[in-house]
């Protein structure tokens, strides 16, 4: 039950953070869904699910994959992951805070390999 | 270490630096020609480069991360650019990364350029997309128009009127300068340093009569694109009578050029001269705007 409610707490995470990444307020994401502000409010703090369908629209519209989105990928890719076509040595060139939040988006973006 | 030097580099590496950059920008500019046919686009006006990413399925994203711009190569190809940095450096860094995406180059991350670093070391490839931005942004037969069309001399020309032909293209006036001397060999050095002695800053003064960090944008009736990018807090320069849709953009003041107007929110916003039949679209970002670029100028709906 208890593991039940922190997914569902991580899945609310994770579509705050991809509408943030993708650069849309929480208006305009209900805009966008045809869904009233508050809905999208509700599903961000836990307190709503989204249906499938919204949750594949959601996907579309952030340019996230499904399942990073459904919190069944990882958080984050691993620096030696192979889904980064980046060496190590152009990783470097970042610093650890960036590289960070550039790992997160790696991890969420959509892709023709995983894309759902 | 060697292997960090790609084939690319080892080729090129036997040839003198000074041939090896004449070929690589003879290479940058043909490439540039070919990818303006390509998106129908033709050889001498300024692009939208976000416009042209979408035509060519390269998606964009703007990040808060420090550093120049990142180029994925994937099956979706995606560029990253770096929402910190100035926004004319912005376009001139998706077209670099865009760049790498068209010469096939693997995924990379440019790093920040400070001033301190302008001379760094030669490296091909990095040579070849900056000289491929350089004439796909600034195409040659483009750069010598927009003189000519205004009456300006292009191998004398002063610091406002290098301002306001970089502003028609997108670009930095440094950038512009750069271009010109060395790409395109219309100004010699002498002239290029004595341009390069004003700063956009003081040419900002200049026109503005008040000191500003905020950036400005100088149009007139020559502005060719049908639309005009900017962010929440930059200065536009419009044609005077300029007539205004909604409150993108609010009026300052009546000005010896024309109209000044300040960008207020995100948005879009018809703009039209009826004098002189003239016309743009003025699409309006919030600063340093972090997303997908397709969102870049979406405004806040209304509440409910």
């Amino acid at each position: 039950m208890t593991e039940l409610k922190d997914k569902k707490a991580i899945i609310a995470s994770r579509i705050r953070e991809a509408r943030k990444m993708a650069g849309l307020s929480q208006a305009q994401v209900a805009k966008i869904l045809g869904l009233h502000r508050p809905s999208v409010s509700e599903i961000e703090a836990g307190n709503r699910n989204a249906s499938a369908e919204e949750i594949a629209k959601l996907a579309e519209i952030f340019d996230v994959s499904v399942s990073w989105l459904l919190a069944e990928g990882v958080d984050k890719v691993d620096i030696h992951d192979s889904k980064i076509q980046l060496a190590a040595r152009e990783l470097q060139k970042l610093k650890p805070e960036d590289l960070d939040r550039l790992l997160i988006l790696l991890a969420s973006m959509r892709t023709g390999r995983d894309n759902l | 270490m060697i292997t960090n030097i790609s084939e690319f580099d080892i080729k090129f590496r036997k040839k003198s630096v000074i041939n090896q950059k004449q070929e690589l920008a003879q290479q940058a500019s043909r490439k540039s020609g070919e990818i303006r046919k390509e998106a129908n686009l033709d050889q001498k006006s300024p692009i939208c480069i976000y416009n042209l990413c979408d035509k060519l399925k390269v998606k964009v994203r703007f990040v808060d991360i420090s550093m120049e711009g990142m180029y994925l190569k994937e099956e979706e190809p995606q560029i990253l650019l770096s929402a910190l940095r100035p926004f004319t450096r912005r376009n001139f860094t998706c077209a670099h990364e865009l760049g790498h995406h068209v010469f096939g180059h693997s995924s990379t991350i440019d790093e920040l350029i400070k001033d301190s670093e302008k001379f760094k070391p030669f490296y091909p490839e990095e040579f070849l997309v900056d000289s491929f931005a350089g004439f796909l942004l600034m195409p040659t037969l483009g750069i010598r128009k927009a003189f000519t069309s205004r009456g300006w001399d292009v191998f004398s020309p002063t610091p406002l009127q290098i301002f306001t032909v970089a502003c028609s293209f997108g670009v930095g006036y440094e950038t512009l300068i750069n271009h010109m001397t060395y790409a395109l060999q219309i100004l010699n050095t002498t002239k290029a340093d004595l341009l390069l002695k004003f700063t956009p800053k003081s040419i900002r003064e200049q026109v503005l009569g008040f000191s500003s960090p905020e950036p400005l944008i100088i149009t007139d009736k020559y502005w060719s694109m049908p639309t005009l990018d900017a962010e929440v807090g930059s200065y536009i320069l419009l044609p005077s009578k300029a007539e205004v849709t909604n409150e993108t953009i609010i009026f300052q003041e009546t000005h010896s050029q024309g109209c000044l107007f300040h960008a207020n929110r995100p948005g879009i916003v018809r703009v039209y001269c009826p004098d002189i039949d003239w016309a743009v679209l003025i699409r309006i970002s919030r600063y340093q705007f972090v997303g997908l670029s397709q969102y870049r100028h979406l405004e806040e709906p209304e509440d409910e």
